[in-house]
């Protein structure tokens, strides 16, 4: 391990690197979140009606009042959250209406995005509106017309709640998605810390001479990659302590999870770093590259906004990104999904790295070059 | 035979970077490999280390076949390369333990092989010293250290004087002389011919891929030497010396230019005694006299029809 131990010594004894690895870029992730625009002031409601009656049809008038509402299926639900298209989902069972009408106390199923409270004004506004039809119904004694009838007066009346003002601005998972995309991208710069120092190696001739000893071309490269996937994992860490405990960014029900997760992606990003080192000669010529190709992947693999943002064209080539597969998979995990749920992904990821990998070490049979 | 080639080629598109070379070298040799820019040097010893690939023809090292021992064989071979191997970010005794340890060596071994190295190559007060802050002497004595920790067998020094001040220039010849002193074997390469004239017990003379001549320096030189030639300084001009000069058996030329005799005469007939009888007979006397010798760079000239270099 004298390759691992000395390359690693070699790039921490960098002060620079020290200073990008642990301060700049949860730094400069956490400006971007105490700065940025995540923050909500108005809650839009997601609303599954598997009832479709005037009942439920007045509920959601009533909710427009205050805030958009819009149409989804039960499918679509964690998805809307994940992304922010919806912050309080409610959805209506089918036989709901008559189950009301009759008299019953049907139950009305909601979800919000963990760790918020905003979801109290909708509900109080649903509660309000189910309250006075509650009472309706009784005193219309299973009458439907009676009900109906008596329902119109209630709104047409001045019984519209007043509700409470929430000003009170709060960070969905939107922000932490966006975060780890912030990440993810920094990440891929940091990987020019391999090539660099892969083509450092060839340029100042001291690959020559390691190669002279013997030490195996697979040994050196082993090495290496190991010595930067350890400095990406550092930087992971040192970047979750940082946004979360700095600049209080939610990471998720599973911390460990979107680590092992990002984890995958830093493994991706060293066999990036490795191939760019076989494809560029010189260290200008790897900048040059990375740039040209780290920025649009990024913003094609929807790291600096939700891919469905995005023309359907561009979102089909985002297809093809391995960071469209990290977002994918980190949005499972932040959901609280269990790991195996996102074993696609991830696999994608490896596959991408395995290549990646190739292409890194296939043209190194004439060493002395 | 330490090292042995049989018939190596190799070849880079058109360019036949090395055409059949044949290499025999004893252990206990310091082998010069002596040729111009682009004459194959640096090819050959990539082969022999097994980093560029042999397109013809075959390498053994220790009596081991190179390819497929790589590593067995690589393990007893100290590299000097032509260029500067060295890490700018390691100082001097760090490079020298980072390959002291790539060659297996540990612990207390591993701190007095690395102290020996800086010792050997004057280096000991520039420890701790990064080599950026090095002079370019200072930096080729340390890209020397860094092929010696490991104490190899075989130590390959490709041009290892390119480029560097005369004082550490004869530091470094001299301590290829104590390596070899020490048991090493070397194989050196360079296009300085004074410089494998005065290390080297056995030659290779390469052009354009090839080797064109091979042997010890008196072998090679006798390639060349026809006849031996003396230049005696005399205190009188006397014309009629030069004929009775001409009339020793063996001599076949003498000429007079101011006061220098200049006397050419078959090789080995040993009459340097007559000729001097024969001067001082004529009633002059004998200032100074030095016998020319052929030089390698007489060989190469001859050989080749060029020069070492420009
Ligand atoms: N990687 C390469 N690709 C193409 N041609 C090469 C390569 N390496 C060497 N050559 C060619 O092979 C020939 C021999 O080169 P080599 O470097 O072995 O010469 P050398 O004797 O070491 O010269 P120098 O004294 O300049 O170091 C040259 O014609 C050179 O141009
Ligand atoms: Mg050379």
């Amino acid at each position: 391990m004298t390759v691992f131990s000395y390359t690693l010594k070699r790039l921490l004894r960098n002060k620079l690197n020290l200073f990008m690895i642990l301060v700049l870029t949860p730094f400069f992730i956490g400006i971007i979140f105490s700065f940025g625009s995540f923050e909500k002031n108005s809650i839009t409601v997601g609303l599954v009606d598997q009832d479709n009656t005037p009942l439920t049809e007045m509920l959601a008038q009533s909710l427009e009042e205050t805030s958009p509402v819009f149409r989804l299926e039960e499918g679509e639900i964690r998805r809307a959250l994940a992304r922010s298209q919806a912050d309080y989902i409610l959805v209506i069972a089918p036989g709901f209406s008559q189950q009301l009408i009759a008299g019953e106390e049907p139950k009305l199923r909601s979800y919000s995005i963990q760790e918020t409270n905003f979801a109290s004004r909708v509900q109080i506004k649903v509660e309000g509106f189910l309250g006075a039809a509650r009472s309706l119904a009784a005193a219309a004694e299973g009458d439907q017309t009676a009900f109906y009838q008596g329902l119109e007066e209630y709104q047409r009346g001045n019984f519209v709640l007043k509700s409470a003002a929430f000003q009170q601005q709060e960070k969905s998972i939107d922000a932490s998605l966006a975060g780890m995309g912030m990440l993810a991208m920094l990440m891929m710069l940091l990987s020019s810390f391999t090539t660099i120092n892969l083509i450092k190696d060839r340029v100042n001739r001291t690959f020559y001479r390691v190669m002279a000893a013997p030490v195996p071309l697979k040994n050196y490269m082993l090495q290496n990659i190991l010595c930067f996937f350890l400095v990406l994992l550092i930087q992971i860490a040192v970047m979750f302590l940082g946004v979360h405990y700095v600049f209080g960014l939610y990471l998720g029900p599973s911390v460990l999870n979107l680590y092992l997760v990002m984890a995958v992606f830093a493994l991706l990003c060293v066999a990036m770093g490795v191939a760019l080192s076989a494809l560029a000669r010189t260290v200008q010529q790897a900048g040059t590259i990375a740039s040209l190709v780290i920025t649009p992947m990024s913003m094609l693999s929807g790291l600096y906004w939700p891919r469905s943002l995005m023309p359907e064209i561009l979102q089909i080539i985002g297809k093809y990104l391995p960071p469209t597969w990290l977002i994918a998979a980190v949005e499972k995990v932040m959901l609280g999904k269990p790991l195996a749920s996102a074993s696609m992904e991830l696999a994608i990821l490896l596959g991408f790295t395995a290549v990646f990998f190739l292409l890194g070490t296939w043209r190194r049979a004439d060493i002395a070059k | 035979m330490l090292v042995e080639t049989k018939n190596l080629v190799k070849r880079y598109g058109d360019v036949l970077a090395v055409d059949n070379v044949n290499l025999q070298i004893a252990e206990g040799e310091i082998f010069g490999l002596l040729g111009p820019n682009g004459a194959g040097k640096t090819t050959i010893i990539n082969m022999l280390i097994g980093l560029t690939k042999v397109d013809g023809g075959e390498i053994a090292i220790f009596g081991k076949k190179v390819n497929g021992n790589r590593e067995d064989v690589s393990s007893h071979i100290g590299i000097v390369p032509q260029e500067l191997a060295i890490y700018n970010d390691l100082t001097a005794a760090e490079n020298l333990a980072f390959f002291g340890k790539l060659y297996g060596i540990k612990g207390k071994l591993l701190q007095e092989r690395v102290t020996e190295a800086l010792e050997f190559t004057g280096l000991s007060d520039k420890r701790k010293i990064l080599p950026k802050k090095f002079s370019g002497g200072m930096k080729r004595r340390l890209n020397i250290a860094c092929a010696i920790v490991h104490q190899p067998k075989l130590i390959i020094m490709d041009e290892p004087t390119v480029g560097i001040d005369p004082q550490s220039r004869n530091h470094i010849l001299s301590s290829v002389q104590e390596l070899h002193s020490q048991g090493s074997t070397i194989i050196y390469t360079s296009h300085y011919m004074e410089e494998v004239e005065e290390l080297c017990t056995r030659v290779a003379i390469m052009d354009e891929g090839r080797i064109i001549a091979q042997g010890n320096k008196d072998e090679l030189k006798e390639l060349v030497s026809f006849e031996d030639r003396i230049v005696v300084e005399v205190s009188t001009v006397n014309f009629t010396l030069v004929d009775e000069i001409k009339r020793i058996g063996g001599v076949t030329d003498c000429f007079l230019a101011e006061n220098i005799l200049t006397i050419h005469m078959a090789k080995n007939s040993h009459i340097i005694g007559r000729v001097v009888d024969a001067i001082t007979g004529a009633g002059t006397e004998v200032v100074t006299l030095s016998a020319e010798k052929p030089t390698l760079e007489s060989v190469f000239l001859t050989l080749t029809g060029k020069k070492l270099r420009d």
